[in-house]
């Protein structure tokens, strides 16, 4: 009972005002007739109906394995960078830079020159997915490879130890939890390019649902396949901090 | 008694008592009784968990008891007031602000203008030292400095009334010793009454009139010792036979405080 | 080797190449040469036929070159970022005073924190369809777009920075007699500044997405229009210069924004 209670205490008011959200939604939905807001109730049959018929089963795939690639792409190539960066001034000095200003600039004003470039195919959605992610992996990588304690390097230095050795004996389990936090963020802004991309693509993949439903109107589909898109990304970054917790545990 | 007489603090069977996260009752303090005279500094002692910083705030009128009852110069305290000022462990200091505003923060609080406040701020900048760091900020002095103006900040308001919560603990032991000179000297000046607390039994002795000595668990007060040294007191005082005895019998009392804590844990 | 060692503690680096970027003079060479040869490569790996493919970087500042002489360019860009202004604005106005009271009062905290956790969760593009359904093709709605964006970050960063306030700073405050909204204004606001600072400084990067979306889905008569135009006509030059252009105003604006969240925070450097 105990853990009802705090639960109450503590999730209460939010469940309280989502249960109220819910129920104006349908009420308003039914009573009033507008284009714009089926009822809560015909956006989850419809849900149902689209979980149910398939139809949304191959987006669903064209959509993670371009992200998977667009992905391992960038981790490959985040990684190098920052790998780069961490271990030397002058690749940190040369290419820093840049590296900051992907970070923070809109890098999703390159969509349309994908698309253009590469087409309506997956290369354009992997692209647009390492444009997301690339940057933010590197800065975590070079993060990672300046954690250790330089004391640490210095004795390892002290016995002989190779540079490989120290890379891998030193500086690799000190910094792990950055490189995993970096491929968590990682994918976290993955999702979210490829779900831009998609929307902008809008021809094939989820967002290609959305722009399908979005125009035609038929809104309680159109919701729930934003609500797909939710609960997708959703599990895609859930499933990513589930498994460097494991990870990171391990190690310890 | 009139309010004149009054003395600067007065408690009686001061009680409190702590809601614990798991919904028990502890208590805090147990029946404090204590009494500052006008122009009495005296300082509190006692192993942590004493609850003396809370009887510090309940007394600054930030915190409030359950049973009990404070009163400060004849009038019982329900909240802060103009006639106390406080000076805090860790310095409190408005980081964003320079030497000067932080000195009138007190001031400004009460409404005084600009020129005003900055004139008064001035002059006790100049009486802690610190004349030429008024556009300096905080974190460009060190320890010691900061504290001088967390001294000046509370003797801006002119209170009757100066409640020191460990001032000088952060502070290192050759500097925290300068401190406590310029402290009496400052004091001696004014009719100021000190209620100050403290861990340190030789900073207790060399500062107060009369020392405090509180037990924990829950907080009580064990013992008063009427310090009969001389003033005004100056380095001298530290190798006076009578400060070294004081001192001995203050650490004899917490020593046995302290060991039967331990053996309780 | 042992001098080495005494002199500093950590290792000198051994690469000569580590050792040029350790001058001012050298760093600004070795940028310099880093972007001679970004451009290069750029160059190389570009096709200069007009058609679909990665246009060179000279055929790229030609099309910029293009769009700017006849003013297109310049249009494009002011109207768009009217959407911008507009946004960031609102998500100010609005963020920084929500963001105050959910950590003040714990009831709205625990109403409003998990909708702002779903709107970060959430792909913002992905209501879309919802905002141009309900507001239309509009300049509102691309604002909307901006706001939804950014303002989570605004709010959460808001919180947790007034949140984190030192507590004796405000007990310090109240014993000197200062009211709850003094305490506010001259203790309370002022030491959540630098993190207040972080939060707008990670929504404007988001703000800055949220344009671009707006403007390839809204389409308004700003860059969207005109990425639209050149798209229809096959012209990928043009389009990277405007997309290179966007990306240069984005490092730009955060550019600045750091250097405010610098100078505001200067009191709070040790």
């Amino acid at each position: 009972m105990g853990w009802l209670s705090s639960l109450a205490y503590r999730n209460g008011p939010f469940l309280l005002s989502l249960a109220a959200l819910a129920l104006l939604w349908e009420v308003v939905g039914r009573s009033i007739d507008l284009i714009t807001l089926p009822p809560l109730s015909a956006v989850l049959a419809a849900f149902y109906d689209l979980w149910a018929s398939g139809a949304v089963t191959a987006p669903l795939l064209d959509s993670t394995l371009a992200l998977l690639y667009g992905l391992v792409l960038s981790l490959a190539l985040g990684s190098l960078i920052g790998i780069g960066m961490g271990l030397s001034r002058f690749v940190d000095v040369a290419l820093g830079p840049y590296v900051k200003a992907g970070l923070s600039a809109p890098m999703i004003a390159f969509v349309p020159v994908f698309l253009m470039i590469f087409g309506i195919g997956p290369a354009t959605r992997i692209a647009t997915v390492v444009a997301f992610s690339v940057f933010i992996v590197a800065t975590n990588a070079a993060t990672a490879m300046r954690a250790s304690d330089p004391r640490l390097i210095e004795m390892a230095h002290s016995f002989g130890a190779s540079r490989w050795a120290i890379f891998r004996d030193v500086r690799l389990p000190a910094g792990a939890p950055y490189f995993l936090a970096g491929l968590r963020l990682g994918v976290a802004r993955g999702v979210k390019g490829l779900i831009n991309g998609e929307v902008l693509i809008a021809i094939i993949g989820l967002g290609g649902l959305v722009k399908k439903y979005g125009t035609v109107f038929s809104m309680d589909q159109l919701y729930a396949v934003i609500l797909l898109i939710v609960v997708y990304a959703a599990i895609a970054v859930g499933l990513v901090s589930a498994v460097s917790r494991l990870l990171v545990a391990e190690e310890k | 008694m009139t309010e004149t007489q009054a003395p600067a603090i007065s408690i009686s069977n001061l009680t409190k008592f702590y809601g614990s996260p798991k919904g028990r009752r502890m208590k805090a303090l147990e029946n404090v009784t204590l009494t500052v005279g006008r122009g009495e500094f005296v300082s509190i002692i006692g192993p942590s968990g004493c609850g003396k910083t809370t009887m510090l705030k309940m007394v600054g009128g930030i915190l409030g008891w359950d049973e009990g009852s404070i009163e400060v110069l004849g009038k019982p305290v329900t909240g802060p007031g103009p006639e106390r000022a406080t000076v805090f462990q860790s310095f409190a200091l408005l980081p964003w602000m320079t030497v000067i505003d932080n000195v009138s923060f007190g001031l400004k609080v009460r409404g005084m203008a600009k020129p005003e406040r900055y004139a008064v701020a001035r002059k006790l900048l100049a009486s802690v030292g610190l004349a030429d760091f008024e556009t300096s900020y905080p974190r460009q002095l060190s320890g010691g400095m900061q504290q001088r103006v967390g001294l000046a900040r509370a003797l801006a308001v002119s209170p009757q009334l100066l409640l020191m919560d460990e001032p000088f603990s952060a502070i290192d032991a050759q500097t925290r010793l300068i401190l406590q000179t310029d402290l009496l000297d400052i004091w001696s000046k004014t009719d100021l009454s000190v209620l100050f607390i403290t861990h340190a039994m030789d900073e207790a002795v060399f500062l107060s009139d009369k020392v405090v000595i509180m037990g924990a668990r829950p907080g009580h007060v064990t013992d008063i010792i009427d310090v009969d040294l001389p003033r005004p007191r100056t380095e001298e005082t530290r190798r006076d036979p009578r400060f070294v005895e004081l001192t001995g019998f203050v650490w004899d009392r917490l020593r046995g405080m302290i060991q039967q804590d331990e053996r309780a844990a | 080797m042992a001098a080495d060692k005494v002199k500093g503690g950590a290792e000198r680096p051994r690469w000569s190449l580590d050792r040029l970027v350790e001058t001012g003079l050298g760093r600004t060479l070795v940028r310099i040469a880093a972007l001679l040869a970004l451009i290069g490569a750029w160059q190389l790996a570009g096709n200069d036929t007009i058609g679909l493919l990665f246009p060179t970087f000279g055929r790229t500042l030609v099309a910029f070159w293009g769009l700017v002489s006849d003013g297109t360019l310049q249009v494009a860009l002011l109207v768009t970022n009217q959407t911008l202004l507009a946004g960031i604005i609102v998500m100010l106005v609005v963020g920084i005073p929500v963001g105050i009271m959910t950590a003040r009062v714990s009831v709205l905290d625990r109403i409003v924190t998990p909708y702002i956790t779903f709107l970060v969760a959430i792909p913002v593009i992905a209501l879309i369809p919802v905002i141009q359904a309900i507001l239309g093709l509009t300049f509102a709605a691309r604002v909307t777009v901006v706001v939804l964006f950014g303002i989570p970050y605004v709010i959460i960063n808001t919180a947790v920075a007034v949140r984190r306030v030192d507590p004796v700073l405000t007990e310090m405050a109240t014993s000197f007699g200062a009211s709850r909204l003094v305490i506010l204004r001259d203790v309370v606001l002022p030491a959540a500044v630098p993190g207040i600072m972080a939060g707008i400084r990670i929504a404007l990067g988001q703000a800055l997405i949220g344009m671009v979306v707006a403007e390839l889905t809204i389409v308004g008569a700003g860059i969207g229009s005109l990425i639209a135009d050149l798209q229809g006509r096959f012209r990928v030059a043009p389009v990277l210069a405007i997309a290179v252009t966007i990306v240069l105003e984005g490092v730009l604006l955060m550019t600045i924004v750091e250097w405010i969240e610098r100078r505001l925070g200067r009191w709070s450097q040790s």
